[in-house]
């Protein structure tokens, strides 16, 4: 791959596209590198097969859209730890944040693309706070009260989720201690959805948390199950999560106050993706002896295989914005490299091709492609 | 660079015991052109960019006259064994940092960048082994090997000749006649190869402290990490020459010391892996930069599958460098939360864990830190069916 250049990924991928006559279109931000130290986020162009190289190329980390597609957040070396750098597909260079933490991961943009969430800490133990930007006024705000122990926070689309169990006093949210903690103002709300650490050390568990900037609350009954991965979908109506609920790692969704498993293996399940219009969720899973990509009907719960096979992995699903493609990562060539493939898994065309790692595909929203 | 880098006892003889001359005079000028350089710790030479830049113009064109000149000599003999410098060639694994042990009539797993014929060697004799071949994406051969019943108990090289050039990974294989229910490790962790601290040399400390085990209890080595101070391939090389010392198994993983570029890889190959002793299962995973080393990395995949792998063992154990509660969540959630591991061997901290320290924060881990080898330190642990049990860390090696 050369560095610093655009460059082509060679045409094996463009020529079978001829060939077909339909293929993926639009572009994919993934991160590309030999190893963990040099990994650069990088755009490749699915028409031309141009690649550009757009994050600063020092532990850049996965790739987070803002929803107009203008712009993409990733985590990257700071002098000291990781800090989130905003980078400009469209020609402006990329914008470093300042911030009063030493490590700062996993950012995503709000809705309306005006905030910036992600996690921070100083990296004692699990002191991760939440905390947003505001690009405006360049200024950083620690949300949930300063609380610790939150990870992979996540805006949700609006207040529907409200839906999933109604608060017992009209618009109100309230904590195990009947305190109220998310007062509901149609108009005005922000809410994040965050994994959050519970319990004492040595039984830690985790649950899923409704966010405010100055109060949290958990979504569901506290278990001592531990949730990760946990994403609103488009409609803002339901939230896929994993959980180890049942002994083992499951998919489930939450929905209008019912929670179901919709991946029901005795294999782990992970890393939950919606589809746009809500109707399907990619995840990967080791029900065939290697790390697959699978998806399922979030209604049905009918589980079909998008990218499997006995001796290869692939992983990290992303859907195209009109639900046609999904991008995901596949070692199916000895190294992992960005593949494509359509949801029923019958059209796969690989995208990258260079001896290193490229990891993490996420498609860029369609607004300004 | 240093003047003890290469490795000259890899070249498979005849044709090692005539390159052995050309190896003196590289040694030689190797050592007029290198002096001591290698020697200065990584900090420092990031603080010193012109010393950065001294060594790295000698690390260039060492290596480079190194293979322009000894490459070609050793490729026209037909003997490479590893490669030229101590880098792994067509035979990936097991080698001496990621060996296997098993019994007479039995099978182990290799990887080849290519099929080719194997056997076992020693000074008794040489043993033709029987192999399944499985295609690995990449167009790397996973071979399933059959040990053959006759082979004697002992240390083997694994060998393979293709196109009359011979590929030689000396400890490799180690044929044991039984596995015992109670058994003892070795733990050496922080081997610190090319730092420049104490009086005497990590080297020195690091050969002292294998010589020691050699004649210990122990049924084989565990180095978790940190085996080099800057990642450099004279370093790496230095560790092999010295690891090659022991007459027991040595199993590796890399530490956060340990990066540069691939060059851990290129020794050693994988950066996790599994291994049995009996019925107890080890798995090596890499926390060599705990912040990135997962969420984003394919080691997510292997380490759920190795975790389900070893699920039916009597005891399964981790051996890694580093373990904070910060790194990453999804391989916390492999091997500590849905399916957790029974103990976990680390090192990093140059210091022993608190009793306070004792569990991983998920609460069904057992953890153990040993000291730094660098510092002299070692651990044994007995395992039984009582348990893993670590004995308190000893000073096995003086470092004044």
């Amino acid at each position: 791959m050369g560095r610093g250049k655009p460059f082509m990924t060679g045409f094996f991928w463009w020529f079978s596209l001829v060939l077909t006559g339909a293929g993926p279109a639009g572009q994919i931000a993934y991160v590309s590198g030999t190893e963990q130290e040099d990994q650069c986020v990088c755009i490749v162009d699915l028409t031309s097969g141009a690649v550009s190289r757009l994050g600063t190329g020092t532990r850049d980390g996965a790739p987070a859209w803002s929803p107009d597609g203008s712009k993409l957040a990733f985590s990257t070396s700071q002098p000291e730890g990781l800090g989130i750098c905003i980078g400009y597909p469209d020609g402006a260079a990329p914008r470093r944040l300042k911030h009063e933490r030493k490590w700062n991961r996993n950012p995503r943009w709000s809705p309306d693309g005006a905030f910036l969430v992600y996690e921070a800490s100083d990296g004692q133990g699990f002191d991760r706070q939440i905390v947003v930007y505001d690009p405006n006024a360049d200024t950083e705000s620690t949300w949930a009260g300063g609380r610790t122990g939150f990870m992979r926070p996540v805006w949700l689309p609006n207040m529907r989720i409200f839906d999933l169990a109604l608060p017992s006093e009209g618009l109100m949210w309230k904590d195990a201690q009947d305190q109220t903690v998310i007062d509901y103002e149609p108009g005005k709300e922000r809410l994040l959805l965050s994994v959050g650490l519970t319990g004492p050390k040595g039984k830690y568990s985790t649950d899923l948390f409704l966010v405010t900037p100055t109060a949290s609350a958990r979504l569901l009954a506290q278990n001592n199950y531990i949730e990760w991965a946990a994403e609103p979908s488009p409609d803002g109506r339901n939230i896929a999560f994993e959980s180890n609920d049942g002994g083992d790692r499951e998919v489930f969704v939450a929905s209008g106050g019912a929670v179901a498993d919709v991946s029901n293996h005795r294999a782990a399940d992970w890393n939950p993706a919606w589809s746009p219009d809500g109707e399907w969720i990619a995840f990967e899973s080791f029900r065939d002896g290697r790390r697959g990509v699978y998806r399922v009907h979030a209604g049905t719960a009918r589980v079909s295989p998008v990218a499997a096979d006995a001796i290869s992995d692939n992983s990290w699903p992303s859907w195209s914005p009109d639900g046609k493609w999904i991008a995901f990562v596949s070692n199916r060539t000895g190294h992992p490299e960005i593949f494509v493939a359509s949801p029923t898994g019958d059209d796969v065309q690989q995208i990258t091709n260079h001896p290193g790692l490229d990891l993490a595909p996420a498609w860029r929203p369609e607004a300004r492609q | 660079m240093n003047t003890k880098a290469r490795r000259d006892r890899r070249f498979v003889l005849p044709c090692g015991s005539l390159l052995r001359p050309l190896f003196w005079i590289w040694d030689f000028g190797f050592w007029i052109l290198c002096c001591r350089e290698s020697h200065i710790p990584r900090e420092s030479k990031i603080q010193n960019p012109k010393s950065k830049i001294h060594l790295e113009r000698r690390c260039v064109f060492a290596p480079l006259a190194y293979r322009l000149i000894l490459v070609p000599l050793l490729a026209a003999s037909g003997a490479v064994a590893r490669q030229p410098d101590g880098t792994l060639g067509l035979i990936r694994t097991p080698n001496d940092g990621i060996p296997v042990m098993v019994l007479p009539g039995t099978t182990f797993e290799t990887v080849l960048t290519s099929q080719a014929a194997l056997r076992l060697a020693n000074a008794g004799g040489q043993y033709e082994l029987s192999v399944e071949w499985n295609a690995l994406p990449g167009g790397l051969a996973n071979g399933r090997c059959t040990v053959p019943p006759e082979t004697p108990e002992g240390m083997y090289a694994i060998e393979v000749s293709v196109n009359g050039q011979t590929d030689r990974n000396e400890r490799a294989v180690f044929v044991r006649a039984s596995f015992p229910e109670s058994y003892v490790v070795a733990h050496l962790t922080d081997t610190h190869i090319g730092a420049e601290r104490g009086k005497r040399s990590p080297s020195d400390v690091l050969r002292d402290a294998i010589n020691v085990l050699n004649g210990s209890e122990a049924a084989f080595v565990v180095i978790t990490g940190d085996l080099t101070d800057g990642g450099e391939i004279a370093q790496f090389q230095e560790f092999l020459r010295m690891l090659d010392t022991s007459t027991l198994p040595t199993f590796v993983c890399p530490g956060n010391h340990d990066r540069q570029g691939l060059n851990y890889e290129s020794f050693f190959g994988s950066l996790t892996y599994v291994f049995w002793f009996g019925r107890d299962g080890y798995l090596c995973f890499d926390t060599k930069d705990f912040t990135t080393a997962d969420d984003l990395g394919p080691q997510d995949t292997y380490l759920e599958i190795f975790r389900r792998l070893i699920k039916p063992a009597r005891w399964s154990i981790c051996l890694t460098h580093r373990y904070e509660p910060d790194m990453g969540m999804r391989s916390q959630i492999v091997l500590f939360i849905d399916d957790p591991l029974d103990h976990l061997i680390m090192g990093h901290w140059h210091r022993a864990n608190e009793d306070n320290e004792k569990m991983a924060p998920w609460g069904a881990t057992t953890l153990t830190v040993t000291p730094a080898t660098v510092d002299g330190f070692a651990r044994m642990f007995d395992i039984s069916g009582k348990g893993v049990k670590p004995r308190p860390p000893q000073r096995i090696v003086g470092t004044e």
